[in-house]
């Protein structure tokens, strides 16, 4: 099958959705570990999910109407605007736990889990974002 | 023509990447303002003041050995002074152990440096205690008639800010060695093999611990002809033999790495001598005539066969030198110096025959997952059934008993390790505490009799004692006095126990003692800290427990150590060889007479010691830390049995139900319907901070103070302390930077000063603006120099440090007590004995606080094991937990030496808690450890702080307040702002715990306006103070990081909104042209 222009930008923002929804998962996981769970992490939240629901906004318009416009777009910054802004929250109040691990409170199980999980949850996001980078470098179907 | 809005598109969609990031980094570096300040000496918050009248910069000034004639910093003085001390303390705090006649070697000999660590010096602490900078090597020191500054550093390479050129002195000048021709061959083939090892410096202990010391064949693979030197350095061997320490490490039991060991031989001991160690000793007597073995290391290392090898001529132990100790350990070498100082910790032959070390490491309950607790920190034990017996009180009263009652039990097979049959204190012990060499012969004379002050509630002893020097070496000599307490029926009845010789005093001569002519040096014992607590005793108010003294004869003895004490105090008794003693007794060194102050028909004096210092009657506080309290399931050793109480391993411990919700640490519950009407927060009185500088605690003017502070501001300061105490502007308080290490130095660089205004400022262009002034030796050096005055000297100069830099508080020193050689932070504790810990905290703090710098020694209490530091219960007897670890706190903080002096209560400023628990209870949230014994049997009002953050800490300290005196700190002011609303995780629901959860808690609410109190009080204290006076105002400040935040944030956004206008122009103009 031949996947045209329009197909792989769609792809491209799909996958940049599945990875963004994912990151979030794991973040909120991390976020509420019992115990552990952050001060800021309602407004963490609200970042990764409005995101996470631009982000489809992008790909449903990109499948509907074939095309990005000036909606998709704004849409697809904000989105990764807010993806930064949600994991840099969470590591800013992370600091303290996280410093500790690798120094003093290495033997931090549960904050050694928190750790691993934010730098997926980063990862994530990160190549999520740089996927919708790709995508709107690139030409749109009916251009 | 092709459209560019995608192009615009992309390049939106990276510039808003790029926003975010600025916008977060931009959070990260002001929430870090502190720390990036002192990094890379910017000032993003000065005090300003309209007018420079008399009061600015007086509160606290340097040295004038520091400042040019104009009144500003000279860096070079401050580093001569560093090397300086740092030469002599370890001069007087390295301790000779053995010596035929091979030390001192003389100048101009041609010697080999052998063993790992003859290369690689170990100098300080792999984590905590740690050096910085450029050191001086053991080949360097040796080797040189000057030594080279510019050459070796810790973890960096030099910058450009490093000059001591003009510190480069031949001659005796401050960097002379001791002029030794060195084989560089050998050290050549140790430093390849040691790179390739990756030895370090400053490492750490460790499970299966490698001490990467080659073999031979290594050696000689490396360097097929090392040996061949030899001929041409053989006037001496030095072998050098160490072992590493520092924080969050311990060494374990069998944790010498696995290829290491040779079950055959018994090296199975991380302390013990490896195969190859052994090997290179063993090749240093057949190759070299004269062998002098350094031994590097903070560990008591088992060093009984090199005591007993004919071959071995010489054993000099130098701890971690630091940064400039070695040009001190060269000084001894080549008999600059005569070695003056005594063993900090008593150095075993084998160290599992500490009863201590049959329960330490890593114990979990059996039930710990029925435990409500977050992170896991609560499921560790150790159950320290040694009882009141570690360190030299085992093996010393073991002693005792084995000679004066060869009957009892004491000399039974139990608990031996070294002994052939029978226990054998020779066998058991290589060198005993407070032993050490001098190059003379020394002659200890009591002069006349102790003057006793007999007070209500406190008791002196003040004994003369004549040293005269006797050799043909001028010398310093150090004078330890101590005591011996009758054990007697009663106390065996009531389960007190008594080890048969403690450490009263010392003190060391002011100079050296020229040949043939004497000294006279006054110790004061002060016996609150010669009596014996009695748990069980019954007090007239119906509480249990007190500290007694039992009638009967008493001791005080002097001695080369405790040993030698003790055996004067045997010979006294009327004991000698015959009975079996190990060494021989001078009946004249010990002084005998009879206690019987306050006991009327009694058999204890149980009233001069039940009232303390502070005029509050003592009790216990601490008898859920005794693991009885709950099951009585543990064995504590007694010398009343010592076979049948020798203790067992106490393993599969299982939570008593009755311990669960202490270990839980549901310690109070908030609550929400108290009267609060008589707090006031907020209530501006026009007070300022300028107007407390140095005011009385009883000032009531703090109280309008504290008033002015609203409730949020309050918990913002009680709650975000630490490197970092947050401004308070609203009172005029600005932010400060505290210093973190166990009292070896600052560790910032000389010239990120926080006080630029101050006329001695460093410049950060100085020519030394990249000095670090973490350079001192490791605790146990400094506490082997048994010297008093060089410990408060040390303090000044650390204080004067902080005073360049505008730090006003530092948290150290270390102030534990060893109680076992395999706890890998013992390098930043000082001894096993808490008087001599206590007297050099107490020196230290009192030194540094003369020149406005709060030392806070840690970790108040029982660091006792590394291994799940984070919250390990250490289960103890009251009677251990206040007569060793308690006692060294409380000698530093009552301070009673300089109350005397200055005829006021002095006291310690500041401390900081440990991440331990009390039996079960977080020390920091303790009631009887944070007040009962500190703030009330003590008088203790200074800054009391957690070690780092510790949500479990901060909740229930947050909720238990001032009722356990808390102050709690962070590692910097991140999320201030959020703190105050929600200050930790609670236990059981996780939820936030916000500031509305305190706003009707009258018990809270009294304790945060305690601690508030008592945070200021101290600040007024400090070298900040030097910045202020009536006209004082906070200025923020604009710095090169901020200014690059500022800009990357306005670069991106342009660059955002543009890339998007741009983009939408290119939609509109692509639409006019389809349409």
């Amino acid at each position: 099958m031949e996947i045209n222009k329009k197909d792989i930008t769609l792809w491209l923002n799909g996958l940049a959705f599945v990875l963004a929804l994912v990151a979030t998962i794991v973040l909120s996981i991390a976020n509420n570990t019992r115990g552990f769970s952050l001060v800021s992490g309602g407004e963490v939240v609200a970042y990764s999910v409005i995101a996470v629901v631009l982000i489809a906004v992008v790909v449903a318009m990109g499948a509907l109407k074939g095309e990005q416009n000036p909606i998709t777009t704004l849409a697809g910054v904000a989105a990764i605007f807010l993806m930064v802004f949600a994991f840099g929250t969470a590591i800013l109040e992370r600091i303290d736990l996280f410093g500790g691990l690798f120094s003093w409170d290495n033997l931090n199980s549960a904050g050694w889990g928190i750790f691993y999980m934010t730098v997926a949850a980063v990862v994530l996001y990160l190549a999520s974002a740089v996927l919708l980078i790709v995508s709107s470098f690139r030409e749109n179907a009916k251009a | 023509m092709k459209s560019k809005k995608t192009l615009w598109h992309g390049l939106t969609s990276i510039s808003s990447l790029l926003l975010a990031v600025s916008i977060i980094g931009a959070q990260a570096m002001e929430a870090s303002r502190s720390q990036l300040d002192l990094f890379f000496g910017t000032t993003s918050q000065i005090l300003e003041t309209d007018n420079d009248d008399d009061t600015l910069y007086t509160a606290y000034t340097p040295k004038k050995e520091f400042l040019n004639a104009d009144g500003s910093g000279n860096s070079t003085a401050i580093i001569r002074g560093a090397i300086d001390l740092g030469r002599r303390e370890s001069a007087e705090g390295s301790v000779l152990l053995k010596n035929n006649g091979a030390l001192p070697l003389k100048k101009g000999s041609n010697v080999t440096l052998l063993g790992a660590r003859s290369a690689t010096n170990t100098i300080n602490s792999g984590m905590g205690q740690k050096s910085q900078g450029p050191y001086i090597t053991l080949e360097q020191a040796l080797g040189d008639t000057q030594t080279h500054f510019d050459t070796t550093t810790v973890d960096k390479p030099i910058g450009t800010n490093f000059n001591f050129s003009d510190l480069k002195y031949g001659g005796n000048g401050v960097g002379a060695g001791a002029g030794y021709n060195v084989n560089k061959k050998v050290l050549e083939a140790y430093r390849a093999i040691n790179t390739a090892n990756k030895l370090g410096i400053q490492d750490r202990a460790g499970s299966d611990f490698d001490p990467k010391e080659p073999s031979l064949a290594d050696l000689t693979a490396q360097d097929s002809s090392w040996q061949s030197s030899f001929a041409s350095y053989g006037d001496a061997a030095i072998v050098v033999v160490g072992r590493p320490s520092g924080e969050s490490k311990d060494y374990l039991k069998g944790s010498l790495k696995e290829e290491l060991k040779n079950e055959e031989a018994g090296i199975t001991e991380p302390l013990e001598l490896s195969q190859n160690e052994r090997d290179i000793l063993n090749l240093a007597t057949e190759k070299f005539d004269k062998v002098i073995v350094l031994v590097n290391t903070n560990s008591a290392i088992e060093i009984g066969d090199l005591k007993n090898n004919d071959k071995i001529d010489a054993i000099l132990w130098i701890g971690h030198p630091g940064n400039y100790g070695f040009l001190g350990v060269a000084d001894i070498l080549c008999g600059n110096v005569s070695p003056s100082g005594g063993l900090y910790d008593i150095y075993a032959t084998e160290n599992l025959s500490a009863p201590a070390m049959m329960n330490m490491g890593k114990y979990e309950f059996t039930n710990a997952d029925d435990l409500v607790s977050r992170s896991k920190k609560s499921r560790y034990y150790v159950i320290e059934a040694e009882g009141m017996y570690t360190g030299y009180r085992y093996y010393e009263t073991r002693y005792y008993d084995s000679i004066v009652n060869p009957s009892s039990n004491a000399a039974s097979t139990t608990g031996t390790y070294a002994s052939k049959g029978n226990w054998n204190y020779a066998d058991e012990v290589t060198y005993g505490f407070g032993y050490g060499l001098t190059y003379s012969e020394l002659e200890y004379e009591i002069v006349g009799t102790p003057k006793f002050d007999y007070k209500p509630h406190e008791i002196y002893a003040d004994v003369t004692v004549k040293v005269t020097n006797r050799g043909s070496v001028p010398t310093k000599a150090n004078v330890q006095i101590y005591g011996q307490a009758p054990y007697t029926q009663y106390d065996k009845q009531n389960g007190v126990e008594k080890s048969a010789i403690q450490l009263l005093n010392y003190d060391k001569s002011d100079e050296v003692i020229p040949v043939g002519q004497s000294v006279e040096i006054t110790v004061t014992c002060d016996f609150t800290y010669f009596a014996s607590y009695d748990t069980n005793h019954v007090n007239p108010d119906g509480s249990k427990g007190t500290y007694i003294m039992d009638a009967g004869d008493y001791y005080l003895a002097v001695g080369n150590g405790a040993h030698d004490a003790l055996n004067n105090v045997l010979a006294a008794q009327g004991y000698g060889e015959k009975d079996g003693m190990a060494g021989s007794g001078n009946a004249d060194l010990a002084y005998k007479f009879v206690y019987n102050y306050n006991i009327g028909d009694k058999k204890i004096d149980d009233t001069t010691f039940a009232i303390t210092k502070n005029n509050v009657s003592v009790k216990n506080w601490l008898e859920t830390a005794d693991w009885n309290y709950f099951k009585k399931e543990v064995t504590y050793l007694s010398r009343n049995d010592w076979s049948g109480t020798y203790p067992k391993e106490y393993t599969d411990m299982e939570i008593p139900d009755n311990m669960m919700s202490l270990l839980g640490g549901q310690y109070y519950e908030v609550q929400q319907n108290d009267d609060v009407s008589k707090f006031k927060w907020g209530v501006d009185s026009g007070l300022k901070f300028y107007d407390m500088v140095k005011a009385d605690w009883d000032d009531p003017r703090w109280d309008k103070l504290v008033d002015q502070m609203t409730l949020e501001e309050s918990i913002i300061l009680a709650a975000a302390g630490g490197d970092a105490l947050p401004a308070i502007p609203g009172v005029g308080l600005i932010e400060m930077q505290g210093t973190e290490n166990a009292g070896n130095g600052v560790v910032y660089k000389l010239g990120a000063t926080k006080t630029p205004n101050v006329p001695w400022a460093i410049s950060d262009k100085d020519v030394n603006a990249d000095w670090n002034g973490q350079v001192f030796p490791s605790a146990p050096v400094m506490a082997s120099a048994f010297n008093p005055d060089l410990m408060k000297e040390l303090g000044e100069f650390v204080a004067n440090e902080a005073l360049f830099l505008g730090v006003p508080i530092l948290w150290g020193p270390g102030l534990n007590t060893h109680r076992h050689a395999y706890n890998g932070r013992n390098g930043e504790y000082y001894s096993e004995d808490p008087v001599l810990s206590g007297v050099c905290a107490m020196e230290f703090a009192i030194g540094a606080a003369d020149y406005g710098l709060i030392a806070a020694p840690k970790h108040y209490a029982f660091n006792d094991q590394e291994t799940q530091r984070n919250g390990v219960a250490p289960f103890l007897l009251e009677a251990r937990a206040r007569e060793i670890e308690l006692r060294a706190f409380q000698i530093a903080m009552e301070a009673t030496k300089y109350d005397k002096i200055t005829g006021k209560d002095v006291g310690m400023l500041g401390l900081m808690t440990s991440f331990s628990k009390i039996g079960p209870v977080e020390v920091t949230c303790s009631v009887g450890m944070m007040d009962g014994i500190l703030q009330q049997e003590w008088g203790f009002h200074g800054y009391a702080v957690t070690d780092i953050s510790d949500d479990l800490d901060e909740f229930a300290a947050m909720c238990h307040a001032g009722c356990t005196g808390f102050d709690l700190r962070r590692l910097t002011n991140i999320n201030i702002e959020t703190l105050a609303k929600k200050l930790g995780n609670q236990i059981d629901t996780g939820e936030p715990l916000s500031v509305a959860h305190f706003e009707n808690d009258a018990t809270i609410q009294a304790d945060l306006k305690a601690s508030v109190k008592r945070t200021l009080w101290i600040i007024a204290r400090s070298n900040i103070m030097n910045g202020y006076n009536s006209s004082t105002r906070i200025i923020n400040q604009m710095t090169w990081w901020r200014g690059a935040y500022i800009a990357a944030i306005t670069v991106t956004s342009v660059l955002t909104v543009g890339f998007a206008a741009l983009y939408v122009f290119s939609v509109i103009k692509d639409k006019k042209e389809v349409a």
